[in-house]
């Protein structure tokens, strides 16, 4: 399984928004959901409830299977109903990991693409863990294979990023 | 979706294996299948060369996805086996190894990334490569298959 982190606090989600934009939070119902709820329905629904309370303008959610497949995506962009809200939307929060990032900017070029995903390596789902750990890093994140795994908030402490969501 | 993956030549497979072991297959239904290097029919595949080339396959079994550990910890596998194939990508592999600590668990693939998938063009891209890997990001592959294309069709940016 995918394992993503987030580049950036919301804070720094903020300063990236203007109060005119149309925003559509988007996000996949797999990996992402595992990787400390970074994505899937609840994360989007908060981070919803956060950006309105700050005045922020959400016209739509999009829950998908899976972005990192392509087709899955473009539909989206090509038939309704979610055709003419991606027309008039001004901005995406992608809640994915890179693969769903680099699918959104080619589907949806004329729009600004908030560049949230980081994605650092593959993982082992466990109950027993309760989440996500991280097996297989990337080497550019500068850690090492571990059988059992890295919990993702000592990853993200590691990395100076953040786990879970917004 | 997941991981790429390429398979490992069935020498090097068996030279990991004894004649007496006795071997289980665990493979999974989602990106390896995608990327044909896993799946039903790969696995099946795989056991019938290792039968025929006088090695004991006692299991296969399809999981959704080994990288749950929870499938792996919960498979019914027989108490005789001694080794298993993980025909994975590297995190099903690890998921293995922390399900059955007390058998070895041997890769019969390579990871090189991570992918997107199209399927109406019937291609899978390597979009974030490991180390090992990084001059191929980019590169495409036949969807369940796993040929290299010979022509890149999606027209996306890799990571840098």
């Amino acid at each position: 399984m995918i394992v993503s982190l987030r580049k950036i606090s919301y804070t720094e989600l903020k300063s990236q928004l203007k109060k005119d934009d149309k925003i559509v939070i988007w996000s996949c119902n797999n990996c992402v959901k595992f990787c400390k709820g970074l994505g899937g329905r609840e994360a989007m629904k908060s981070l919803k409830e956060k950006l309105e309370k700050d005045g922020f303008n959400v016209i739509h959610t999009e829950l998908i299977g899976l972005s990192c497949v392509l087709d899955l995506v473009h539909l989206r962009a090509i038939e309704e109903p979610t055709k003419s809200i991606f027309e008039d939307a001004t901005v995406i929060i992608p809640l994915t990991c890179e693969d769903g990032y680099a699918n959104l900017k080619h589907i949806f070029p004329g729009k600004r693409i908030v560049d949230v995903p980081l994605t650092v390596g593959l993982g082992v789902f466990s109950t027993e863990f309760g989440e996500l750990r991280l097996t297989i890093p990337f080497e550019e994140t500068g850690l090492k294979f571990t059988p059992e795994g890295i919990p993702l908030e000592e990853v993200a402490k590691k990395l100076g990023v953040y786990a879970g969501p917004f | 979706m997941g991981a790429v993956t390429q398979r490992l030549p069935l020498e090097e497979i068996e030279a990991k294996l004894a004649k007496t072991d006795r071997i289980a297959i665990i493979s999974c239904n989602t990106c390896v299948r995608f990327c044909g290097t896993g799946g039903l029919e790969r696995m099946e595949e795989l056991a019938s060369q290792l039968r025929r080339d006088g090695f004991t396959v006692v299991d296969e079994l399809l999981l959704t996805a080994a990288c749950i550990r929870d499938y792996t910890e919960r498979a019914r596998l027989s108490k005789s086996i001694n080794k298993v194939i993980a025909l994975t990508c590297d995190a099903g592999w690890t998921s293995i190894k922390q399900a059955l600590p007390g058998v070895e668990v041997i890769k019969a693939n390579e990871t090189l990334g991570i992918m997107i998938v199209s399927p109406s063009k019937g291609v899978l891209k390597l979009m974030k490569a490991f180390e090992k890997y990084k001059k191929r990001e980019g590169d495409e592959f036949g969807l369940l298959t796993g040929e290299p294309m010979k022509k890149r069709v999606l027209n996306l940016e890799v990571s840098e």
